[in-house]
């Protein structure tokens, strides 16, 4: 049975953890303050989306589109200006500490410790989830040999490339079994072999039944992985739907050619 | 509160200060080399006193530095930690403000722990022979913890107003250099400070230090002022800077 409660802040009803809706958006503004604090700039700008239970949901956009600072804002990180954000059906405004317990975020930088190793860096995460030792090792070298770290797994990350600094976020993003699943950007900067072999990898993802939320600029990764996606520009959705139908829709052959076709720029320009 | 998480934090912290070799140099090794140099050379100079050697007078002061060190740690860690995202990963977790301050009070008890033995066993090593009594031994633990948290207060404020570790390791010798030159092993009567002196925490801690070690009675009223000053101080140093990090752990 679902329960519902109330949102304070706004009228739309919260759904209980196990409702369908994992995520619900609506009308999400965050204003930063401008270098001379008069201006200020509108990071995010009246986003509304929703997010279903096991969808894997690609938030596309420029650099500076307002994808992190979404993400953020669905992860308590930063508070929103303006709107309503509800993740497995409670309040960002108000209810953190439960949503803390359902997430994991795979950051846009590494974030990892340098003095400690790589299944340290497993073991510590895994801690702050309150994880058993035993269910920590045994789910870290599941995801090592996954990714294929686990022989190097021992060495203090000092030591890692960028692409096994990024695997390492990815499996510490993921240690404690989350619900939900940020994915802040997690192939940039990879070279394509890697990049491809995480594709594989969070694609075993999508066969788990967790909802993710992916932020990306890259367009294959949008196209292969997502269910659906939510184009951001200016900090506003410009386009939200299955990357099949956006592209049916707009009557072009990838997603960059929507992006193009709505804004009159290409998505790696920039904004 | 969960202790699992706390002491994780601890064990993190642990490891930090034996595997980062800037940490370990900075806030282990840099004092205990000191206190074995001043003490062959200095440990049978009578410079400023008939009573003390010169290096007598000084280690009080250097047990004191050792302390102090822990801002150039605190600055330049969380520093770090912010500028490389780890921080605000951490905050995506469950770990709660609560958990997370407990956690820095154990491991920054622990710390001037560290130093006090390594230092102090250098200084028994080359010959030094303090008057303490073991009470007294508990009381100068009490001095370099207090002034261990006003250090941790100087390094999370440092901390805001560096882009990374290694400007916030530059700024917190702003904090750490004044503490140096007038009220820790250089007497600052030395350098004709004397009337700054009471400004620094870490005056308190020297002189209680040094009281303690000439073997003074614990039941003399300047040594529990000299406590009860650094308490407050460092009290209130350390609550500015958790509200400091706590407001800004996420910019």
């Amino acid at each position: 049975m679902l329960s519902t409660k109330e949102n304070k802040n706004s009228d739309i009803k919260i759904n209980a953890p196990d409702s369908f809706i994992s995520i619900e958006v609506k009308n999400l503004k965050k204003h930063f303050k401008g270098k001379r604090k008069i201006e200020s700039v509108k990071a995010v700008d009246g986003v509304t989306f929703h997010v279903e239970h096991g969808e894997f949901f690609g938030l596309l956009g420029s650099n500076g589109a307002g994808k992190t600072t979404t993400i953020n804002i669905l992860t308590g990180a930063v508070s929103p200006t303006e709107g309503t954000a509800v993740v497995g059906g409670y309040n960002v405004r108000t209810d953190l500490k439960e949503i803390k317990e359902i997430i994991s975020v795979c950051p846009q930088e590494p974030s990892v410790y340098t003095f400690l190793t790589g299944i340290e860096n497993i073991q510590f995460f895994g801690n702050l989830h309150l994880m058993s030792k035993k269910e920590i090792l045994e789910r870290a070298e599941e995801l090592l040999k996954l990714l294929g770290l686990y022989d190097d797994r021992k060495r203090k990350t000092k030591r890692y490339s960028g692409g096994m600094l990024r695997q390492l976020s990815l499996i510490i993003a993921l240690i404690n079994e989350p619900d939900i699943l940020f994915l802040d950007e997690p192939t940039v900067g990879m070279d394509p072999r890697a990049r491809r072999k995480v594709w594989e990898f969070l694609g075993s993802i999508r066969r788990q039944n967790r909802t993710v939320i992916l932020t990306t600029h890259y367009i294959e990764e949008a196209e292969a992985l997502c269910d659906r996606v939510a184009i951001i520009d200016y900090g506003k959705v410009i386009a939200i739907g299955p990357p099949k139908k956006l592209i049916e829709e707009y009557e072009v052959t990838n997603l960059e050619e929507v992006f193009m076709k709505i804004t009159g720029r290409r998505i790696v320009e920039g904004i | 509160m969960k202790t699992k998480r706390v002491l994780t934090i601890v064990k993190m912290e642990m490891l930090r200060l034996l595997r980062d070799p800037v940490v370990l140099v900075f806030t282990v090794l840099l004092v205990p080399v000191l206190i074995l140099i001043f003490g062959l050379t200095m440990g049978s100079n009578y410079g400023w006193s008939s009573e003390y050697t010169i290096f007598e007078i000084m280690l009080p002061g250097f047990l004191a530095y050792a302390c102090l060190m822990t801002i150039y740690d605190v600055a330049a860690s969380v520093a770090g930690e912010r500028a490389s995202g780890i921080q605000q990963r951490v905050n995506t977790t469950p770990l709660t403000s609560v958990e997370y301050i407990l956690s820095q009070l154990i491991s920054y008890t622990i710390k001037p722990l560290i130093q006090m033995f390594l230092g102090f066993g250098v200084a028994l090593l080359v010959g030094y022979r303090p008057l303490a009594t073991a009470a007294g031994y508990l009381l100068v633990i009490v001095f370099l913890v207090l002034l261990t948290f006003s250090s941790v207060g100087f390094g999370l404020i440092t901390a805001q107003f560096a882009k990374s570790a290694g400007a916030a390791g530059g700024l917190a010798f702003i904090f750490i250099v004044p503490q140096q030159l007038f009220a820790t092993f250089i007497p600052p009567a030395f350098i004709g400070a004397d009337s700054f002196k009471w400004i620094f925490p870490s005056f308190y801690a020297t002189e209680g230090l040094g009281y303690i070690f000439a073997g003074v009675s614990l039941t003399d009223s300047y040594i529990w002022m000299l406590l009860g000053i650094l308490l407050a101080i460092s009290a209130v140093i350390y609550i500015v800077g958790i509200l400091v990090y706590e407001k800004n752990k996420n910019k």
